[in-house]
């Protein structure tokens, strides 16, 4: 099981870590708002199992759907790092 | 009918949970060991296996929380199925009995529409959904009880599989 765990691709590691982040982030937006997974299927016009399915932290989020529940939740869920912008004297 | 012993082992501590798995008499490893043994590094299954490990390793940091896991047994039994959302062929089985205690069972590739149909499949279910019933029952009785992360009486089960 170790010797196993210890062959695990950082690729997928960090995948599934993103995945983690994106599904709290949901969840925690559905908190702040009173709202159920249901409400956001029935918003995106989807089943509430395809939602389920979704926030179960292996679900590799499409920026299609992003978008969809951003606006669905009126609320962001990822953002992009810039690089800082240069000062000028 | 065939008598099956067995009994639930710690396997892994962690901070927010702990994880079991049964163990079978007179078998050397527990049903997650044998889950592994049959997917070595390097077969074609490794990117679903690393998958359910990185899922795992989450799973160790957040604690077991329901919202995590698909429900797979009956209705409320809290046996559940690793979502792995790649390949959608691997399976492994669980008992979710708190946020903080997870036992696992074993699995191996889906090959049929539904477990219940799987001749590989079925019986590994079929033994998380027995174990939940008895574990409810010895809560029931005071047998058995939930500590934080830790369960505690009585871990030794006796079963009927059918053959």
């Amino acid at each position: 099981m170790e010797a196993r765990r210890k062959s695990v691709s950082p690729e997928v590691r960090e995948r599934v870590e993103l995945s983690f982040q994106i599904v709290d982030r949901i969840h925690e937006i559905l908190t702040e708002k009173g709202l159920k997974q249901k409400d956001l299927a029935l918003q995106l016009g989807k089943k509430e199992a395809e939602i389920s399915k979704w926030m179960r932290g292996t679900h590799n989020f499409t920026i299609d759907t992003l978008v969809s529940i951003e606006q669905a939740l009126d609320a962001p869920i990822l953002e992009v790092v810039h690089k800082e912008e240069e000062v000028y004297a | 009918m065939a008598e099956q012993h067995y009994r639930i082992e710690l396997v892994e501590e962690y901070d927010k949970v702990n994880f079991y798995s049964i163990h079978m008499d007179g078998k050397e490893l527990t049903e997650l060991e044998s889950f592994f043994e049959k997917f070595p590094i390097g077969c074609e299954y490794d990117e679903e296996i690393d998958v359910i490990i990185a899922w795992m390793d989450k799973i160790a940091e957040t604690g077991a929380l329901e919202r995590y896991f698909r429900p797979e047994g009956r209705y409320g039994d809290g046996v559940g199925v690793i979502p792995i959302d790649v390949g959608n062929k691997v399976r492994l089985y669980c008992l979710r009995l708190s946020d903080k205690i997870l036992v696992f069972g074993n699995g191996g590739i889906k090959d049929t529409a539904k477990w219940q149909e799987s001749e590989e499949l079925a019986p590994y279910v079929k033994l998380l959904i027995d174990t939940s019933r008895f574990i409810s029952s010895r809560m029931s009785d005071g047998s058995l009880v939930l500590v934080d992360k830790e369960i505690i009486g009585n871990l030794k089960f006796t079963r009927n599989e059918k053959e």
